[in-house]
């Protein structure tokens, strides 16, 4: 599984959040961050949104990618956006993938939930984590391009 | 507080021992003294002599047996009895507790709460909460079982549940500081997990010293929900054996779980009991005896029970066919929910069937598959220990410890900060499992072509090279639902 380290130099905080303890899905995203020659800051299983915003401050950065399994993440991201604005984060990029809501209601509707608490991607169940990189690789030249002066 | 400088797989002083019994006593919900060990191995010896879980798998190891065991507890006291009940009446020859998981993590006074509340009919626990229940209501259980009892649970400090378990005639219990660690932990440091499971091991060696012999499950590196290369497996399989052996037990129970391709399972049951005799001999234990016991997939589950039965049917004839001492039944409702008593039982049936039928058979289990199985998985287990034991300069304690840190260990899928994650596995085209990235980990390099050569008939079989997306669709290969 190689990557073509098209993340070096990012650094990136990952982990499971609220009181979730699925791993697989995490530790697979982490080898396909770290194979794109990202810089991983893993929180593991059972990390709560303090502990994102803490270890986002303490590593500058440049993004949060979440796993969620237990259809639960929706009650434990209530105020990540904001609590990472309080904290001079906002900036950082927020992304979050798995079994988000319980049941398999339409992903329209999930996404869409998603979007409104602050996440910048939001992806369903057994996204490829090649995709993810790709967006993150886009979304950073993007937020990072010189501002045009009007 | 035990550190990487002083872990040593070194037999723990006695009046060490003997101060933190004191403190582990104290940890209960009320004031407890220790028991008496005395007055224990003679409720061991005079009232339960004929349900030792050790010497029942010494008689079936000598016979030829294969015995076979679930896995269930429930909160109240009475739900107990009838669980046991039922399981024993369904042919299970070795009848389990497992333990709630607010007792596995020392919430006691919650757990004895939630036993409170708890029916014959309703569980709000999802195990027997043993220190809650205490010593005399639990004796009352194995000695109304007719089968021996062994005490299920996984997590980091036991050491409360194993002093009440051996206390109330129970002579079976399970798992280690790797498998605990790696496996149901997230923020807990190796050494100190080490330290805690020496004292049960040692609590065990005291027992074995008395005259009363008791079984550990040594489970090692065993995947739980997921899937793993054997070899890796059975690495942790040995380390745990190690450091049960050098505090005193003499009975070890070795893990080879089943994933669903015969010949890899088979030779997995063939491998670990041998890794295991071999490096307790070479460490100067000759007096441990190792049983083989074969495990049901522990992954995703058919949600079918009829796909679901078809799985058991397939696991277990790996371990009987393995000729394995004992059999880890699942139940048919794994993939559904928590088991019932009677979906438990339906299991233990249809795992005694075939267990049955097969028990007189020679089948011969020599095959090429097999044997390039077996000739893999040793050359790479023996591979990855002796760079384990190098790092601990022989010892196994000191050795584990320090290849997590090395990165030399590592697991897939750990919840574990001890492990660094970096490792994958994936299936080949027949469905064994292999290392697609075997990261720090020091395989010869035989092992590797070998390793290779099986994954590049699946990345010919797809078209592109096997990846993310292969490794993801075996997690559901057994479930089939997907």
């Amino acid at each position: 599984v190689e990557g073509n380290l098209e993340l070096q130099g990012v650094r990136v905080v990952t982990g499971v959040i609220g009181e979730d303890i699925h791993v697989v899905g995490l530790r697979i995203l982490e080898h396909a961050l770290k194979s794109a020659g990202a810089h991983v800051i893993s929180l593991g299983v059972q990390t709560p949104i303090d502990e994102f915003v803490e270890a986002a401050q303490e590593s500058a950065a440049d993004a949060i990618f979440i796993s969620s399994s237990n259809g639960h993440a929706g009650f434990a991201c209530e105020g990540f956006k904001d609590d990472m604005v309080e904290a001079g984060l906002g900036r950082v990029l927020l992304y979050i993938g798995g079994q988000l809501v319980v049941g398999r209601p339409d992903w329209s509707s999930v996404h869409e939930q998603f979007e409104k608490l602050g996440f910048d991607r939001v992806y369903p169940p057994r996204t490829n984590p090649k995709r993810a990189i790709a967006d993150l690789a886009q979304d950073l030249r993007l937020r990072d391009r010189p501002q045009v002066a009007l | 507080m035990a550190t990487t400088a002083d872990v040593s797989n070194a037999k723990l002083d006695e009046t060490e021992f003997e101060i933190e019994r004191r403190a582990v006593f104290a940890q209960a919900p009320t004031v407890l003294e220790p028991f008496s060990l005395d007055e224990a191995v003679r409720f061991h010896l005079d009232r339960a002599p004929d349900r030792n879980v050790a010497l029942h798998l010494l008689a079936a190891k000598r016979a030829g047996l294969t015995l076979v065991q679930p896995r269930a507890g429930v909160g109240s006291l009475e739900g107990q009895r009838r669980l046991m009940r039922i399981l024993a009446d369904s042919g299970a020859d070795i009848v389990p507790m497992t333990i709630d998981s607010m007792t596995r993590t020392l919430k006691f006074s919650e757990a004895a709460s939630a036993a409170q509340k708890s029916t014959v009919e309703r569980s709000l626990l999802n195990g027997y909460p043993i220190v809650a229940h205490g010593i005399q209501a639990t004796r009352d259980l194995v000695l109304e079982c007719p089968k021996p009892v062994h005490v299920r649970a996984n997590a980091t400090d036991l050491r409360l549940v194993a002093e009440h378990a051996f206390a109330s005639g129970v002579s079976g219990f399970v798992s280690g500081p790797m498998y605990a660690t790696l496996e149901y932990s997230k923020d807990v440091d190796l050494a100190r997990s080490i330290r805690n499971w020496q004292y049960i091991f040692r609590l065990i060696g005291n027992y074995a010293e008395a005259g009363v012999p008791i079984a550990e499950d040594a489970l090692g590196f065993t995947q739980s929900g997921s899937y793993s290369v054997p070899s890796l497996m059975h690495v942790g399989v040995v380390l745990d054996a190690l450091i049960m052996a050098g505090q005193g037990v003499k009975h070890v129970i070795a893990y080879a779980i089943s994933q669903g391709t015969l010949a890899q399972d088979i030779a997995a049951c063939l491998a670990v009991g041998g890794l295991v005799d071999e490096y307790l001999k070479r460490a100067g234990f000759n007096d441990v005896e190792v049983y083989v016991s074969s495990n049901h997939w522990n992954g995703s589950f058919p949600t079918d029970e009829a796909e679901a039965y078809g799985l058991i049917a397939l696991n277990t004839l790996v371990g009987a066919l393995a000729k394995c001492q004992l059999i880890y039944v699942k139940s048919i409702e794994e993939g559904v929910g928590v088991p019932t008593a009677e979906g438990n039982a339906a299991s233990v049936r249809a795992t005694k069937y075939v267990v049955r039928v097969l028990a007189d058979q020679i089948f011969g289990v020599s095959s090429d598959e097999v044997a390039f199985e077996l000739e893999l998985n040793l050359i790479e287990a023996r591979a990855i220990l002796d760079a384990v034991l190098d790092l601990g300069h022989g010892d196994a304690a000191l050795g584990a410890v320090r290849a997590f840190q090395a990165g030399v260990l590592d697991v897939p899928f750990s919840p574990s900060r001890v492990a660094r994650g970096d490792v994958l596995v994936v299936r080949d085209v027949q469905g064994a499992v292999r290392f697609l990235d075997p990261a720090g980990i020091p395989l010869p390099a035989r092992a590797l072509k070998m390793e290779a050569d099986r994954l590049a008939l699946r990345a010919h079989r797809i078209g592109r090279p096997v990846g993310y997306d292969e490794l993801v669709a075996d997690l559901h290969w057994l479930a089939g639902d997907e």
